[in-house]
Formats: C-alpha cells, structure tokens, sequence
C-alpha cells in the first residue's frame, strides 16, 4: 500500500489502514459516464479500489461537460467510458480502470458482473437502472443507485435480500429519461454520497435508506425510510 | 379492491420531501376530506391544493411506514405518508 498517497484517510478515523485495505481488494462496475458516472469513478480512484469498470455507449458531448469530471472540449465526440478509464487512470494509484463501450441490455449486461463485489448505478434511464438491479438481486451484488434532477439527487443502496431494492420504490418509467435539466454542481455532490455508501456497504453496514438531497433553493438531506415490499416483484421471493 | 367513498372525513397527513418541500414550501399538509379512499385520491387532493406538483402526478413516489404504495392502495384515517420525488437522471 502508497502509505503516502493515502496519508489523509489512513489518519482519518473513520477509515484507516483496514478500510484502505477493503476497498484495495474490491471490483466495481460503474454503469454509466455522465455526470454522476464520472464523478463516482474519478473518487474511486482516488479513494484506492482495486478495480472499476465503467462502462457507457454515448460519446461525450459539448452540452455533458458543464456536470461531468475530467472530460474537457477535446474530449467531444470521443467514447465517454473509454476516455473517462483513460483519464481517471492517470489519476494512478493502485487502481485498475477498465472503460468499455457499451449499451447495457439483458444480453451484454451477462458478461459485465464476473468478479464485481458492488454495482454503481450512473445510467440516465430507468430502463437499465431496473435490469440492473434485477440482475444485482438475482447474483446478490450490493448496488448502489443514483438519480439526479434539477437540483436534487436521491441515493438508494441494496443489500439483495436483505432491504429494499430499486424495484421496491416503483419508480415510474413514464417522463422522459434523458435530458433532464440537472444543475453543473449537483452530480459531484450526490456522487460523493452515493460513493459513501458504496464503501458503507462493502464495509458491511446497512443502508441508510433513501437518501433524498436537495440544494440551491434551500440545503436538505434527509434519509427516508425504505422497506422491502413483499410483493416486490424483483426481491420479493429472495 | 374499489374505492368506496364514505361520508367519514379522513385526516391524512402528508410529509414532503427533497425538491417537494421547495415546490409547495410547506414540509407537511394535512388532507382533511371525505372522498378519499386511496393513494390516489391523496394525490389529487394535494396536486389540487400545490398545482407545481402536477408535473409529478402519476410518478410521485408514496411511502407508508417505509413501505412504497401503489395509487390504488387503500389509505386509513391517521395514515401518515411520504411523497418523494422519483429522481432518473445520471447527469
């Protein structure tokens, strides 16, 4: 272990030499490299996992760059998840940053989950957020999902079996996904909580609960309660 | 199981949360109505009361005591229920 690269948290008590050692060992996959994506990935780097996947089929766009990390105007028109693996690794460290270009759908997501101790959920569309959590509750990988709007962003992490899962909280599929008006500032802030969380769970605590963030207007968080719903047709029978 | 409004004025209480609390400025609102029989008619009670929610109708996440409902689940006279915004992008 870089004892000086991770001085800071190694010092914190909150950490330590025993959590830098946990999540040194842990696979990531992170679906998504917008402004959630690339934010999650820079800190998980920073923070010192073993290794991240992340993985996305869009090319970065002028209008991404206002909420999303390390992408610059050079970057426009190239694969988001390649060109965020290729910068979040000179980040260095110990970490290893796999990129992958690709849509994830029931056929390719079969090949995303060998060796992943925890799924980070950046997608844009609720479609592939539920595949995801489907699959996460049917392997029982922790997952972590993130959402964001304007200037609000809401956090959920699932232990499969054990609490509620996205499915859990009906979300409706029914507005449009993409190009939802989202605030510069507000993807690093809510990926920072849900980063949080990841390390919670792969250090073995329960989720928080519905984590429900809003800034700007006012500042709140607050942790709502979630249960598993017995009819859940996701968990349910787990 | 249908709706069978009654002529009992029921008094729910509903909390609001994130984006919520600053689209209708209030943390709380208590419905005090007789046609009221599930989630739904909750619903129509505070998009009626708070228009901005409108936006919202048919996708606003309801919880009570920790448990998601469907709109057409029955709600009881005390209930307390959480309505939470469904938030989809990753930015």
């Amino acid at each position: 272990m870089d004892e000086n690269r991770f001085d800071r948290q190694l010092r914190a008590k909150s950490w330590g030499k025993e959590t830098q050692e946990l999540v040194g060992k842990k696979s990531v996959l992170v679906v998504g490299a917008g402004g959630l994506g690339s934010h999650s990935v820079s800190l998980l780097v920073r923070l010192g996992f073993g290794r991240i996947v992340v993985v996305d089929s869009d090319v970065v766009e002028v209008s991404n760059l206002p909420r999303v990390n390390v992408f610059d105007s050079d970057d426009v028109g190239k694969s988001k998840a390649v060109v965020l693996a290729q910068k979040a690794s000179r980040i260095g460290g110990p970490s290893v940053v796999l990129g992958k270009d690709l849509f994830v759908d029931e056929e390719s997501i079969e090949g995303l989950f060998e060796g992943i101790d925890i799924v980070v959920d950046a997608t844009d569309n609720i479609k592939t957020r539920l595949l995801l959590n489907r699959e996460c509750v049917k392997r029982k990988v922790l997952f972590v999902y993130a959402g964001l709007e304007e200037s609000s962003g809401m956090v959920l992490g699932v232990i499969p079996g054990l609490s509620a899962c996205l499915e859990c909280l009906r979300l409706s599929p029914e507005k449009k996904d993409a190009g939802v008006p989202v605030i510069g500032s507000v993807p690093g802030l809510v990926a920072g909580l849900q980063i949080s969380e990841v390390v919670s769970l792969l250090s073995g605590k329960k989720p928080l609960g519905l984590v429900v963030m809003q800034c700007f207007e006012s500042l709140d968080i607050e942790i709502v309660e979630v249960k598993r719903r017995s009819d859940c047709p996701v968990c349910g029978e787990v | 199981m249908p709706c069978l409004w009654g002529s009992v004025v029921m008094s729910i209480e509903v909390r609001f949360s994130g984006r919520y609390k600053d689209l209708v400025g209030v943390e709380s609102f208590v419905v005090d109505a007789s046609q009221i029989c599930c989630v739904e008619d909750v619903v129509v009670e505070v998009i009626f009361e708070f228009s901005d929610l409108r936006v919202d109708k048919s996708r606003i996440m309801v919880f009570r005591d920790g448990v998601n409902l469907s709109y057409d689940e029955q709600v009881s006279d005390g209930d307390v229920l959480v309505f939470a915004p469904p938030l989809v992008s990753g930015g």
